[in-house]
């Protein structure tokens, strides 16, 4: 095994495209992994909510980072195809289709509907683009109105509980697996992705589209590819929201949660699978320990409970600005900065 | 009960010891000593003086370590939560719930210690409470959060797309819910975990409709339109009220949605105007209605407008002033000026907290009794348990809350209150709320 190398040793091509450069990068994530499958047995049921909440907001971010960090199509829609995806797994879940049938099968709809939306990428870009991709976001929120199962309608939809062999999965802990093993699938997918063809083009296209097509790269097929791959991952997260929430509410989906994607990208970095994982961990997380900061600010002096309770959002934008002014990389840079230090440690030239 | 005086007596030494020994003399408990220390040779003395200090201390110690058991085992705390809006939409008429709830337990925490005699013995009553910000996927991190790290036996929850979220979770954690959305579908199919105090949105609708047809004269068929809020907590007494509208012959012209953070209504207004609305029945909170009965002033629609309790009571009256003269609005709690002796409480309350807020809309006071009615059922429930609290607010039968709503009747399959809501009027000129009566809805 070969733990880290001072210098660049590498002969091939093929080894510039490599996931790991040395053994200690596997070695951290295996144990990585192992650490985080022990979380269910010994966080309080709180924490795992929150640990799979970060989990299916992670495979959101990574299809949000393919589009619009490696690809250069800037989505104001992910927040609704999240939506999509789980109204979709609600219903194929309230028709008896077991949740890993479900889950893909969500995906794969919002993929279709990811593509019907990403048509007028061919013609216009940048902002214009983010503005036609708020109109798939206006258009599936008025669309989850239709669906109703809890009266009056109110755009509800329950969720059963997800089974395996006649066993059910509480979504206290047994989920947290399913949502586990959906994030290393897709972060594994997306890595290897952009050791492809297909993730070529992609990086192709966001550096100068006509060049793109210059060189003989479909752009308007690939800029389709893109838009379904990453509506895929944002269906397969909303179908992991349903099921862990056993309830779904287009409440969830509006504006603001395409925006926060937003957010997760840009403070995690663009165009890193790495910085989409950080990035939905941070954005996910933060909101969490300002409301507890907040309330028990508030339980200590309850005269000033409003001022508290405003003072996190101010908290929050201070926060993203910071990110942006002092990490405007994303947090995946800082982590390359800190391994690189390491590569030589202790013995810096 | 020997040992936690002995511990509160003993405290206020202890509390001295740190200090220099120069301050010992400033110690009011000790002036004689204090004395007697400076008219002596100074050093050795006070040194005497601080090693009896120190002795002191760990008997004190010692003595609070003892003591601390003991006062546990007497009072055990069990704790309740409140998941409401004080920021985002509703959060207009959310906060003052929120207050009313809060200001209660925090009387009950000043007045009683907290402390509630229940059929298994006296409990401290803590309350744990979280902003949800109208997010349902807040609401339900929350009510996890609460039901396994702090162990709640019961919640007061607010909006109604929050509680859709949370049904659930209060099932299968087995924490009943009060809550301050009156949604019909909360309660379906009936005896599970969700409870609320009034009757539901749908015969608030019913009973504003009922009022309408009564009062009119003229035009027939009569004209109506809704105009809601875009949520589950919006729409929720749509569909009843177009059955209703419908059953009575009446001619539903319109049906709107009007967003909470809206600043014109104007096209909304002039969409009424056009088609010749006669009654507007809102199911909103203050802020849009007052932006709406803005607009129709200055475009001249001239209809009667009514809505349901959360329309806004004072809050609207505040917000839209001279606009909202002659505004119904239907309320499961009684306003802010009414003489009632529960009502004395509420404001008394508020003007402990509160003291500068001068007038509360009836959501205040709405939160109050329902924090009266969960600590009642506390009272009344046979162990520590969010099932055993279920079972006691299902033996609440005409529960009197000293006036401030009606009496408070739940059953194993009657989740909601009451079955009479009382009607106001908004008097802009005599700038109060008049009451109308108290009805309930003329249909089964």
């Amino acid at each position: 095994m070969q733990f880290s190398a001072c210098g660049n040793y590498k002969t091939r091509y093929e080894d510039e495209t490599t996931i790991f450069p040395n053994d200690t990068g596997r070695v951290f994530v295996a144990a990585l992994l192992v650490f985080l499958a022990t979380l269910p047995w010994w966080l309080s049921p709180y924490l795992v909510f929150v640990t799979t909440l970060i989990g299916l907001f992670i495979v959101g971010a990574v299809g949000l980072n393919i589009l619009t960090g490696s690809t250069g199509q800037i989505s104001l829609g992910h927040g609704a195809f999240m939506g999509l995806g789980a109204y979709a797994a609600a219903l194929l879940a309230q028709a008896g289709l077991p949740f890993w049938l479900a889950i893909p099968l969500a995906g794969a709809v919002t993929a279709v509907a990811g593509a019907f939306f990403g048509i007028p990428s061919l013609r216009v870009k940048g902002l214009y683009l983010a503005l036609a991709t708020l109109a798939a976001q206006v258009i599936l929120q008025f669309a989850f109105n239709l669906f109703d199962s809890r009266g009056g309608g109110t755009s509800y939809l329950s969720v059963p509980e997800p089974t395996l062999f006649g066993w059910t999965l509480d979504r206290d802990r047994m989920f947290f697996y399913v949502v586990f093993a959906t994030v290393v699938l897709g972060v594994y997918a997306a890595l290897n992705l952009f050791r492809t063809r297909v993730g070529r083009a992609f990086s192709a296209i966001r550096d100068n589209d006509r060049a793109a097509a210059a060189m003989g790269i479909n752009v308007f097929k690939y800029k389709l590819l893109a838009f379904s791959i990453a509506a895929f991952y944002a269906g397969v997260a909303g179908a992991l929201w349903a099921y862990a929430s056993g309830v779904v509410s287009a409440e969830r989906f509006t504006l603001l949660l395409s925006v926060e994607y937003l957010a997760m990208i840009i403070v995690g970095g663009l165009g890193s699978v790495l910085g989409s994982i950080m990035g939905a961990t941070v954005i996910t997380v933060l909101p969490e320990v300002l409301r507890v900061l907040a309330d028990s600010l508030s339980q200590v002096l309850p005269q000033a409970t409003h001022l508290f309770l405003a003072m996190r959002f101010a908290v929050f934008g201070l926060i993203i600005v910071g990110f942006l002014m002092f990490e405007s990389q994303g947090l995946a840079d800082r982590w390359r900065v800190i391994k690189t230090y390491f590569n030589t440690w202790p013995f810096r030239y | 009960m020997a040992f936690p005086v002995l511990a509160v007596v003993a405290a206020r030494p202890a509390a001295a010891a740190p200090r220099g020994g120069e301050t010992v003399e400033a110690h009011a408990g000790r002036p004689r000593v204090a004395g007697a220390a400076r008219t002596a040779v100074r050093k050795p003395v006070e040194r005497g003086w601080k090693q009896m200090r120190r002795a002191w201390l760990v008997v004190l110690m010692v003595v609070a370590v003892l003591a601390a058991p003991a006062l546990a085992q007497e009072t055990p705390t069990i704790k309740v939560g409140a998941i409401i809006t004080y920021t985002g939409p509703t959060s207009d008429v959310g906060s003052h719930y929120g207050d009313g709830i809060r200001d209660y337990f925090r009387w009950l925490a000043e007045e009683h210690g907290g402390i509630v005699e229940t059929a298994f013995g006296p409990v401290r009553v803590e309350l744990v409470w979280t902003d949800d910000q109208y997010n349902p996927q807040v609401a339900l991190t929350a009510l996890r959060r609460f039901v396994s790290e702090e162990n709640i036996v019961g919640v007061i929850t607010w909006g109604t797309g929050a509680n859709l979220a949370l049904m659930d979770e209060l099932n299968r954690s087995e924490v009943p819910a009060l809550s301050a959305s009156f949604h019909r579908g909360l309660l379906d199919p009936p005896g599970q975990y969700n409870f609320f105090i009034s009757t539901n949105y749908d015969n608030h609708m019913r009973v504003l409709i009922d009022y309408a047809v009564n009062q009119h004269t003229g035009s027939s068929p009569m004209r109506i339109a809704f105009s809601v809020h875009p949520s589950p907590f919006g729409r929720s007494p749509l569909e009843a009220g177009r059955a209703y509208a419908e059953h009575l012959g009446l001619s539903v012209v319109a049906s709107q949605e009007l967003a909470a953070d809206v600043l014109d209504a104007t096209g909304q207004v002039l969409e009424l105007r056009r088609s010749g609305a006669e009654y507007v029945f809102f199911q909103n909170v203050a802020q849009p209605v007052s932006v709406f009965l803005r607009d129709a002033r200055r475009q001249g629609l001239r209809a009667q407008f009514l809505g349901i309790h959360y329309a806004g009571g004072e809050e609207l009256l505040h917000l839209a002033g001279r606009n909202a003269d002659g505004f119904i609005t239907t309320s499961a709690t009684v306003t802010w000026d009414t003489d009632v002796p529960g009502m004395e409480f509420v404001r008394s309350l508020n003007a402990r907290y509160h003291p500068n807020v001068a007038v509360r809309p009836p959501h205040y006071a709405q939160g109050v009794v329902t924090a009266m009615v969960l600590t009642e059922a506390l009272r009344r429930a046979t162990a520590p348990t969010g099932r055993a609290v279920k079972e006691a607010l299902e033996t609440l039968k005409e529960f009197d809350v000293g006036g401030v709503a009606p009496p408070i009747t739940f059953g194993p399959d009657r989740h909601w209150g009451a079955d009479t809501l009382y009607l106001y009027r908004i008097d802009a000129n005599a700038n109060r709320l008049v009451f109308i009566g108290e009805f309930s809805p003329n249909y089964d």
